[in-house]
């Protein structure tokens, strides 16, 4: 159970979140969309412990995560997954290096974890090579691998597709359904991109100038109307920026 | 003299040559990577711009290395003659010219070392941050293998700028030599050579 109770936070002169609140129950899939700087990223490297909030408590199974140590919070971390944008991979590193690499931090060694894994996302042929010889969704598959080896009970994806093509986005999308369905995280789906967003999670958070400003549900109807408000603001917020940069 | 007397007849030098080279690079090598990697190591980690939290600490390493760098290594050897004889007991030969040679060659690696880091993309830090890794994971499991070509190469670029380096050794003891003979003070005599 994650809960965030109104969240804030600050980069010196600039809010980038305003007292975010939500509850997300484990094994849930949650989607959040928004624009470019609308404060989805800082929300995902907040539940990744990798910032602290401004204000307002995150809590990660009943564990108020302000209140943990360097080390307790690293500890915390490692049940955490996350899938860059960028993918992130080490580029001197063979694949199966790159996978097992989250282990070899903890001093852990299993070969048959590894391979396990990557049958899974099906990179066992590709285990051998450089992440420059991989495609873009081929990276992304090799990511996901590397974010399941510590068996997570939290998957972030920040932008996970926005730099794939519509059929990596699809094989990633299935490859997360696939995911869930095998090893019930909790997903978080970070993206731009609502119609990639809305394959996947059955609850999506909007987000708008680090404000929470809405939450759509699996119900047909209210997707309907709730994207229609998205769109509205969104368009609402274009026009006034388009405003101030003639005046 | 043709080319093949004069190789017979300097062979014994050349050999002798090529070994006491050899004995100054080996050395200066050596001591280049055991201090030219933590001071580049610690020009990136301490670099505001990277993150850094001890401004002071890169201002003093930045301004040493760039002092060392840029001062004249025939002045250098020079000027660290007394040294140099304060720790071994002379200033000449090949393991006393490994002391000038070895600080230059830190301050070179080193700078070369900051920058290969400097390239190092930012997603890498964002990766181990998320992995939960402590400081020294990062360096050593992100830090250093995504830079393990560029600092091969930045120790390559190093040995081979030494190798030149080396030659200004033997071109300090001449200068001194020509020096003691007419009586000239050494900067003089540097001005004439």
């Amino acid at each position: 159970m994650i809960e965030l109770v109104n969240v804030s936070k600050q980069y010196e002169k600039t809010k980038s979140l305003h007292k975010i609140s939500f509850t997300v129950k484990q094994g849930e899939v949650i989607g959040i969309v928004g624009k470019s700087g609308s404060g989805k990223s800082t929300l995902l490297r907040l539940l990744n412990l990798m910032e602290t909030p401004t204000e307002g408590t995150i809590k990660l199974n009943g564990v108020d995560v302000q209140s943990l140590s360097k080390k307790e919070r690293r500890q915390q971390q490692q049940k955490i997954g996350m899938i860059f944008q960028h993918h992130n991979l080490l580029e001197n590193l063979r694949v199966y290096e790159n996978v097992a690499l989250p282990l070899k931090l903890q001093r852990k060694k299993e070969p048959k974890k590894i391979n396990d894994l990557l049958d899974f996302v099906g990179m066992s042929h590709k285990a051998e090579s450089y992440p420059v010889k991989l495609s873009g969704g081929e990276r992304q598959r090799v990511s996901i691998a590397r974010a399941l080896s510590r068996d997570p009970h939290l998957l972030l994806c920040d932008e996970a597709t926005s730099s794939l093509d519509e059929e990596n986005t699809e094989s990633v999308v299935r490859l997360l359904h696939k995911t869930h369905a095998e090893f019930q995280p909790t997903i978080f789906f970070v993206s731009h991109e609502l119609e990639t967003v809305k394959r996947l999670c059955k609850r999506i958070l909007v987000m708008e100038n680090g404000h929470l400003i809405g939450e759509l549900t699996n119900d047909p109807k209210q997707y309907a109307e709730e994207e229609l408000t998205y769109f509205e603001k969104i368009k609402r917020s274009l026009t006034d920026e388009l405003a101030h940069s003639i005046d | 003299m043709n080319l093949p007397t004069a190789l017979i007849e300097y062979w014994p030098s050349l050999i002798n040559s090529l070994k006491e080279t050899g004995i100054m690079m080996a050395i200066s090598m050596f001591v280049c990577v055991l201090g030219g990697l933590p001071v580049g190591l610690g020009l990136y980690l301490t670099n505001p711009k990277v993150r850094g939290t001890h401004p002071w600490l890169y201002w003093l390493l930045n301004f040493i290395v760039t002092v060392v760098r840029s001062f004249p290594y025939l002045l250098l050897v020079i000027a660290l003659i007394p040294v140099t004889r304060s720790i071994l007991g002379k200033a000449f030969g090949p393991v006393p010219s490994s002391i000038p040679l070895s600080i230059v060659a830190v301050a070179i690696f080193a700078r070369l070392v900051e920058q290969v880091l400097l390239d190092v993309p930012e997603e890498i830090y964002a990766l181990s941050n998320s992995l939960g890794a402590s400081r020294f994971q990062y360096i050593w499991h992100f830090l250093f293998v995504e830079a393990r070509s560029g600092l091969v190469l930045a120790y390559t670029t190093t040995t081979v700028s030494m190798i030149s380096y080396s030659t200004v050794v033997a071109e300090s003891v001449i200068l001194l030599s020509v020096s003691a003979i007419n009586g000239m003070s050494m900067v003089s005599c540097m001005l004439l050579l």
